[in-house]
C-alpha cells in the first residue's frame, strides 16, 4: 500500500465547535461541511459532526458514496450498542452534502488521535514486537471478538484505519461501515480471493477475514513498510495464490519468531485456519496453535492460461478466472485434463474436471456462451473450493451481489452480473462446494435473484435487484435529478421538484430506474402496474399508468398537492381525453382537468380519466348513436331511392281513386235510371 | 311453370274474343246501336288502344265515367237501336254525345291529376321526413362526433380536418 500523500490539516481530532449547518442527522446530529476530515475517514470523505444534545463536535460524519450504500445491518446492529476499541457508528441519515448536493452521512464517534499510517502519522517506523502484542493485536483482537459475538465482520482493518491518541495507547479500530465490506481495502490487507473480487462484491466475510487483515497490518507495523508495494492488484493476488499469502508478503522478511508465528497463522489461506480472535488476544497461546495446512502441490510444469501462468490448482482457477474463454477452449479440448493427470499427478480433481466438461457437452449445443461460463465457475469451485463466484471474469461472493451491481450500476460489469445472474451461477457454484456453503440455501437465493431480475415490463431487470439488495441505495434515476432519494417517501417529492423545470418534462415522469426503485422499496406488491406500463402502447396510457403509481404514492405519503407532476401528467394525459365520445362531456371532462392539474390534485385527475364505469356508459351510448345515425342514414337512402315506387304508387292509388268514384257515379246513375 | 307462362295469353286470347264476338252480335242485329255506341266511347275506345300501361287503366276509367253518364239515356238507345234515323238524330243532336264525351274528358282529366296530386303529397312527406332525419344525424354527430370518427367502417374527417 503506498502511502497517502502528506496533508497540511491537523494531526489531532477536530476541537469542538459551533453547531454545524445542515439537516440533523437522526435528529441529533449536525455535520459542519466547513470542517472537512481528510485522511480520517479511511478513504472516505468525512466531516465534524457536532451532538446537539451535547454540542460538542466530537464525532465525524462520513460521507457516502452513491454507488457504494452502507452496510446498513451492521450500522444498525451497532448504533444500538457501541462497542469499546472500535469507531462504531451512533446514527446515519441524509443531511446537505457538499456544493449542495444532499448526501448519506455515516456517524461515528471521533477518533481518538491520528491514524497509525497515514498523512497524520508520524514517519513510518518499525514498531518494537512488545508495542506491536500491546497496541495493535491485543486490543484489536478483542474489538474483533466483540464484532464477532454481534455477528459482524470489519473488513477495514489496515494501519491507515487504526487510530490512537498518542504512543502507549491503545489502538482503535476505524468505521468500516459507511461503504460495502471491504471495498476501501487495498488488495494486500484483503485475502486473495477477496482481493480479486469486485470492490462491493466482497462480501461480509468473515471474522477470518479481519484476522487475516490483522495480521498483514501486525507486518506492515513490524517492518515498517507495505510489502509488494508498487504491484498491480492482479499481481498481488496472483503471486499470494501461487506461493502463498505468508510468503509472498513476508517471505524475505526478518521478523521476530513471536511476530513470525502469528502472522504465519493469520495470513493462512484458509479462514477456518486463522486463529479465531479470542486466541489471538492471548498472542502466546495463538503462536502456540499451528495447524497443519500443506502448502498446494505445485505442477512439474506450468500450463500457460491467457496471461497466467498455472503452477498448482490455485493458479489454475485463478487463470480460468481471468481469462474464462481461453480457460473454456482448455479445458474442452483436454489440455487441462491432461495437465492435470501428467504435470500436477492429481487423478481425482482431473475425474471431477472431466465430469463437469462432459455435463457440459451434454447439456447444451457446443457454441453456448452461458454454458461456458457456467461450465467455468464450476470449474473454479471444484479446482478452488475457497474461490469467489467467478462469471466471465467477474468475481464475488454471493452476499456482495449487491454491493458489485451498485458500484457497477450503468456499466458494462452490470451486463455480466445481470447474466450471472439470469444463470443462477451462485447455484451453481455452491454446489461444487458443499462443504463450504449452504448450497441449498444459495440456490434458493439464486433463483429468488434471477426471478426477481426477470420480472416483465418496467421494474424487473438488474436495477429491481439492486435496489432490492441495498436498502439504501439512492435512486439513480435522472428523474430525480441529485435529489438523495433512498426511501420511498422521498421519491415523490424529488419527482416533484425535478418537474418544476418544464425543459425536463419529456415522457413521463417514471423510467426503469425509479420503477425498480418502488417495486424494491414498497412494502405492497406494483409490479404488476409497472408491467402494465411496460406494456403501454401509447404514451397517454403510460402515463395513466404513472398517474395511478403517482396517486397511490401522494396518499400514501398524504401529500396534498402536486402541481408540477399533474402539469407534466397533464399535457401528456390531454389525448386520453379523445377517448371519450361525448362531446359536450369531453368539453366539461377538459374544463375539470384544467382546475385538477392546477391545484395539483393527483387523485381527481385519476378520478376523472380512470372512470371505467362513466367510460363504458359513454362507449356503449356512442355505440348505440352510431348504430341509430346508419339507421338514418338507411332510412333516408331507402326515402330517396323511392322516388319512383313512390310514384308508380300515386299513380295506381290515383287511378283507383278515380276509378272508384266513377263506379260511384256510374251505381247511381243506374240507380236513377232503374228509378225514374 | 312453361305450362303457366302459357295459359295466361290464352286466357286474353279468350277475352278477345269474347269480346270480339259481342261486338259482332251487336253490329249484326243492332247496327244503328253499334254505331252510336262507337261513337260516344270513341274517347274510351282510343285510350284502351293508345294508354295500354297499367292494364289499361285509363281506358277502363274513361269508359265507367262515359257509361255512367250514357246511362240515362238506355231507353232513348234501346229504342233507337234499329232505326238508323232516330240514331242519327240522336247523334247530330250532340246532347248525348258531349255529355258522354265530357264525363269522359272528366274522368281522363281526375285520372292524370289525382295522380300527380297523390304524389305530391308524398313527395312532401317524405321531404319533411328526410330533413327531419338529417337534422337528426347532425346532431347525434356533433354530439358524438361521429363525422370525426367515421360512420360505416369509412374515415369521414370533419370540415376543419
Amino acid at each position: 500500500m503506498a502511502p497517502p500523500p502528506p496533508d497540511p490539516l491537523p494531526t489531532q481530532p477536530p476541537a469542538p465547535a459551533a453547531p454545524a449547518s445542515g439537516r440533523l442527522i437522526a435528529g441529533q446530529f449536525t455535520v459542519d461541511l466547513a470542517r472537512p476530515m481528510p485522511g480520517w475517514g479511511a478513504g472516505q470523505d468525512c466531516f465534524v459532526a457536532t451532538d446537539t444534545k451535547s454540542g460538542r463536535a466530537d464525532h465525524m460524519a462520513l460521507l457516502v458514496r452513491r454507488d457504494a450504500p452502507p452496510r446498513v445491518q451492521a450500522v444498525n446492529s451497532l448504533a444500538t450498542m457501541p462497542i469499546e476499541g472500535i469507531l462504531t457508528p451512533v446514527a446515519h441519515g441524509p443531511a446537505m452534502g457538499p456544493r449542495g448536493v444532499p448526501a448519506w452521512f455515516v456517524v461515528t464517534q471521533a477518533p481518538p488521535g491520528p491514524a497509525l499510517w497515514g498523512p497524520h502519522a508520524p514517519a513510518p517506523v518499525a514498531w518494537h514486537e512488545q508495542d506491536l502484542l500491546r497496541d495493535v493485536l491485543r486490543p484489536i483482537a478483542q474489538a474483533l471478538e466483540r464484532l464477532q459475538a454481534r455477528h459482524v465482520t470489519h473488513r477495514g482493518i489496515r494501519p491507515a484505519n487504526l487510530f490512537r491518541a498518542r504512543p502507549g495507547d491503545p489502538a482503535t479500530l476505524g468505521c468500516a461501515w459507511a461503504a460495502p465490506a471491504a471495498s476501501l481495502q487495498p488488495a494486500i490487507f484483503e485475502p486473495p480471493y477477496a482481493a480479486m473480487c469486485l470492490a462491493g462484491g466482497r462480501g461480509e466475510g468473515t471474522i477470518g477475514d479481519d484476522v487475516y487483515a490483522l495480521g498483514v497490518t501486525l507486518l506492515v507495523l513490524a517492518t515498517g513498510r507495505v510489502p509488494m508495494a508498487g504491484m498491480d492488484d492482479a499481481a498481488i493476488v496472483r503471486r499470494k495464490l501461487e506461493v502463498g499469502s505468508f510468503a509472498a508478503l513476508a517471505g524475505e522478511v526478518r521478523l521476530s519468531p513471536t511476530i513470525g508465528d502469528l502472522i504465519r497463522g493469520m495470513l493462512a489461506e484458509d479462514p477456518d485456519h486463522r486463529p479465531p480472535p479470542v486466541l489471538l488476544a492471548d498472542p502466546a497461546a495463538a503462536r502456540a496453535r499451528r495447524v497443519a495446512a500443506r502448502p498446494p502441490p505445485r505442477a512439474q510444469r506450468s500450463l500457460e492460461v491467457g496471461p497466467v501462468t498455472a503452477v498448482n490448482l490455485r493458479t489454475l482457477a485463478l487463470a480460468i478466472a481471468t481469462a474464462p474463454e481461453e480457460g473454456v477452449r482448455q479445458m474442452r479440448s483436454g489440455a487441462v485434463d491432461r495437465w492435470l493427470r501428467r504435470a500436477l499427478g492429481d487423478s481425482t480433481t482431473a475425474v471431477q474436471l472431466e465430469e463437469v466438461v462432459r455435463r457440459r457437452e451434454a447439456e447444451q449445443p457446443a457454441e453456448d456462451l452461458v454454458a461456458d461460463s457456467t461450465m467455468a465457475t464450476r470449474a473454479i469451485a471444484l479446482l478452488d473450493p475457497l474461490a469467489p463466484v467467478v462469471w466471465r471474469g467477474v468475481a464475488l461472493f454471493p452476499d456482495g451481489l449487491g454491493g458489485a451491481l451498485a458500484g457497477a450500476a450503468g456499466q458494462e460489469g452490470e451486463r455480466l452480473l445481470g447474466e450471472m445472474v439470469a444463470a443462477e451461477a451462485v447455484g451453481s457454484w455452491a454446489a461444487m462446494r458443499p462443504e463450504r456453503c449452504d448450497p441449498v440455501l444459495l440456490r434458493v437465493e439464486a433463483h429468488q435473484n434471477k426471478q426477481l431480475q426477470h420480472a416483465r415490463g418496467l421494474g424487473g431487470g438488474t436495477a429491481r435487484l439492486r435496489y432490492g439488495l441495498n436498502p439504501l441505495l439512492p435512486c439513480r434515476s435522472p428523474l430525480v435529478g441529485e435529489a438523495l432519494v433512498a426511501r420511498l417517501p422521498e421519491l415523490v417529492p424529488a419527482l416533484e421538484a425535478m418537474a418544476a423545470d418544464e425543459r425536463r418534462r419529456e415522457g413521463v415522469p417514471m423510467d426503469a430506474e425509479v420503477a425498480a426503485f418502488i417495486v424494491a422499496r414498497s412494502d405492497v406488491p406494483v409490479a404488476g402496474e409497472l408491467a402494465r406500463l411496460g406494456e403501454a402502447r401509447t404514451p397517454e396510457a403510460a402515463a395513466l399508468v404513472v398517474l395511478r403509481l403517482l396517486v397511490w404514492l401522494q396518499m400514501r405519503q398524504r401529500i396534498a398537492a402536486l402541481p408540477n407532476l399533474a402539469a407534466w401528467l397533464g399535457s401528456r394525459l390531454e389525448k386520453l381525453l379523445d377517448g371519450w365520445h361525448n362531446r359536450p362531456l369531453r368539453a366539461r371532462i377538459a374544463e375539470a382537468l384544467a382546475v385538477h392539474v392546477k391545484a395539483g390534485a393527483l387523485p381527481r385527475l385519476l378520478d376523472l380519466l380512470d372512470d371505467r364505469v362513466a367510460k363504458d356508459r359513454d362507449a356503449g351510448e356512442a355505440a348505440e348513436a352510431a348504430r341509430l345515425v346508419a339507421r338514418i342514414e338507411a332510412e333516408i337512402g331507402e326515402l330517396e331511392a323511392g322516388a319512383a315506387g313512390r310514384a308508380a304508387s300515386a299513380r295506381e292509388v290515383g287511378h283507383e281513386v278515380v276509378l272508384g268514384v266513377g263506379m260511384t257515379a256510374l251505381t247511381l246513375s243506374l240507380i236513377a235510371t232503374l228509378v225514374m | 311453370m312453361a305450362g303457366k307462362v302459357a295459359a295466361a295469353p290464352a286466357k286474353a286470347r279468350s277475352w278477345i274474343w269474347a269480346q270480339g264476338l259481342a261486338c259482332g252480335l251487336l253490329v249484326a242485329t243492332a247496327p244503328p246501336l253499334a254505331v252510336t255506341l262507337a261513337v260516344l266511347f270513341a274517347p274510351a275506345a282510343a285510350a284502351l288502344v293508345v294508354a295500354m300501361e297499367n292494364g289499361r287503366r285509363i281506358g277502363r276509367v274513361l269508359l265507367v265515367y262515359g257509361l255512367a253518364a250514357a246511362l240515362p239515356w238506355l231507353d232513348v238507345l234501346w229504342n233507337s237501336a234499329r232505326d238508323w234515323a232516330a240514331c242519327l238524330d240522336l247523334l247530330g243532336g250532340m246532347r248525348l254525345v258531349g255529355l258522354c264525351w265530357g264525363a269522359q274528358a272528366a274522368g281522363w282529366l281526375l285520372a292524370e291529376g289525382i295522380p300527380l296530386v297523390s304524389r305530391l303529397v308524398l313527395e312532401t312527406r317524405v321531404r319533411a321526413r328526410v330533413a327531419r332525419l338529417r337534422d337528426a344525424r347532425g346532431r347525434l354527430e356533433e354530439e358524438w362526433g361521429l363525422l370525426e370518427e367515421g360512420r360505416g367502417g369509412a374515415r369521414r374527417l370533419a370540415p376543419d380536418a
